[in-house]
């Protein structure tokens, strides 16, 4: 077999990537090989993805560079490095991470295990009922806007939350 | 049991055994967790990382799961040690390399392990032999469920379990299966099949997971999407999806037996050849000739040999596992030759 590149010499490193989701299946010989770089690329990094959604996103565009009370980081920061601070920036970056959420993961809500910790989670319970009130308003001005694609997942996370606080009643 | 004792011992996940472990090497399910108000890994500085690992060790040393285990902060391995628990996918690069006060905590059995202070606090992982993702999760829950009543994780109700990069937020679940896919290879069906898999929303990599090549005929396969669907429905779709591409990988293999089963036989045939009379033979040239191997035994060809030797002769034969069974660091030639072998004496047996 010879060389993909240089169609000389034979091909003695076989080499498949997966660029973009497609498999390139490459045959070179040595010295072509290393003129590719091959076997020393370096790996697709998550944040060069995440950093280039966030710039896509009109809605995050804003002139607002919210800092993170906990750990100092700005959203600017975040959106160069992919990565958050600390447990807060969830909180501090709400509203930009929302969107960002949804790109990535086509959901903004939780539906998995649900952490019970040590203490009783009375506090949640609260919590629960806040979202479930926001929830709720938010249902009702989508209705209003005759926005019924995102009142439908607004009514399924209320019914979700619904079924969750009382569960968590339940088993405590 | 000390490290020296889990480095000499088989993990279990390379056993072989399991269901479809003709072409389902291993299945792998990590859960990433933060502990609340304390800073990221990457965002936190030597103190805060070091009492994160402290306490974590602390709890950690107190659970059923790790007895007789071990639990190490990563200053006190040697380079060697690291590379071994790194080849057999106990910790990952990144946790070698990111100097954030790492630890690790690993099983009697190595089918569980945790990073503690990897890209989150805690990585936790759970690792089989065969296609048995549901086991993996039965078992990583029960894990999982233990801390939480000890350590107090990041955690909201509606976004779940918070973790560095937002990718992993929700469940921080991402479940994976080690495939062998030579049939789908040889009969030039791969693309096809991945480019299914991926638009169904899983994510195809290498044998050393992100940003590493294919060898061997190897493919990982996993779930992109952390949140909005809960573990069970995870693992499920998962399940569901890497049914069908078994099936289409034993229907390849069928199919070359029927069409061209000559060429096949050479191909394997040849393969046996170079491995159990090669003296010097490079760690990509034995995965792939491995790989061939493999297939030959998994289809009646080639008798004698067991997958779990197969299995472990992909991991004794990299490079920190030739040099911890040398006893001594050795340069690439001699790898070569010691490696060679190491092969040679295991298919006499």
């Amino acid at each position: 077999m010879l060389c993909d590149i240089c169609h000389k010499k034979e091909a003695t490193v076989h080499y498949t990537e997966i660029v973009h989701n497609q498999m390139i299946k490459m045959d070179l010989c040595e010295g072509c090989a290393k003129a590719k770089g091959v076997g020393v690329q370096s790996p697709f990094s998550i944040s060069d993805l995440l950093s280039g959604l966030t710039e896509i996103d009109d809605s995050v565009q804003t002139y607002e560079d919210p800092v993170c009370p906990g750990c100092g980081l700005k959203f600017s920061e975040f959106r160069k490095s992919g990565r958050l601070g600390c447990s807060d920036c969830y909180l501090a970056f709400a509203d930009q991470l929302q969107s960002l959420l949804k790109t990535i993961h086509k959901n903004t809500q939780h539906k998995g295990k649900r952490y019970r910790g040590k203490e009783s989670d009375s506090e949640t319970s609260v919590s629960v009922k806040d979202r479930i009130k926001d929830l709720k308003d938010e249902l009702n001005k989508a209705i209003a806007a005759e926005a019924y694609e995102r009142a439908a997942e607004l009514r399924d996370q209320v019914k979700d939350l619904e079924r969750q606080l009382k569960d968590d009643s339940k088993k405590s | 049991m000390s490290l020296e004792n889990i480095l000499h011992t088989k993990g279990e996940w390379l056993l072989g055994d399991g269901p479809d472990s003709d072409i389902v090497l291993s299945s792998r399910i990590r859960l990433a967790r933060n502990l609340k108000g304390v800073p990221f890994p990457n965002a936190g500085d030597y103190t805060s990382n070091n009492e994160v690992l402290g306490k974590v060790f602390k709890v950690l040393r107190k659970l059923k799961f790790f007895k007789n285990g071990v639990t190490s902060p990563l200053r006190d391995l040697s380079d060697l040690e690291k590379q071994i628990l790194l080849e057999r996918h106990l910790i990952s690069k990144e946790h070698l390399i990111s100097g954030f006060e790492g630890g690790v905590a690993i099983s009697e059995k190595q089918d569980l392990s945790i990073m503690i202070n990897e890209e989150d606090h805690l990585r936790i992982q759970v690792l089989k032999s065969g296609f048995r993702l549901d086991d993996c999760w039965e078992l990583i829950d029960s894990v999982d469920s233990a801390l939480e009543q000890e350590l107090d994780f990041a955690y909201l109700p509606n976004v779940g379990y918070l973790t560095s990069c937002p990718t992993n937020v929700g469940t921080g679940m991402r479940a994976s299966i080690m495939l062998h896919l030579p049939g789908l290879v040889l009969m030039d069906l791969i693309n096809k099949v991945m480019q299914a898999v991926i638009k169904l929303g899983m994510t195809v990599r290498g044998f050393y997971g992100e940003g590493s090549e294919v060898l061997g005929n190897l493919f990982q396969i996993s779930n992109q999407v952390t949140l909005g669907k809960s573990e069970k429905e995870i693992v499920s779709n998962l399940n569901r999806v890497l049914n069908l591409v078994v099936e289409h990988e034993r229907n390849s293999r069928q199919l070359m037996r029927q069409k061209n089963e000559a060429r096949l036989q050479d191909r394997i045939g040849r393969a046996y050849g170079i491995l159990a009379n090669a003296h010097i033979i490079s760690s990509k040239e034995t995965i792939s000739l491995l790989s061939a191997l493999r297939m030959g035994m998994d289809m009646g060809y080639v008798t004698g040999i067991s997958g779990g030797s197969i299995n472990d002769l992909f991991i004794v034969t990299q490079p920190a596992h030739l040099q911890q069974s040398a006893g001594e660091l050795l340069d690439a030639e001699t790898r070569d030759i010691r490696r060679a072998n190491i092969i040679r004496e295991r298919l006499k047996q």
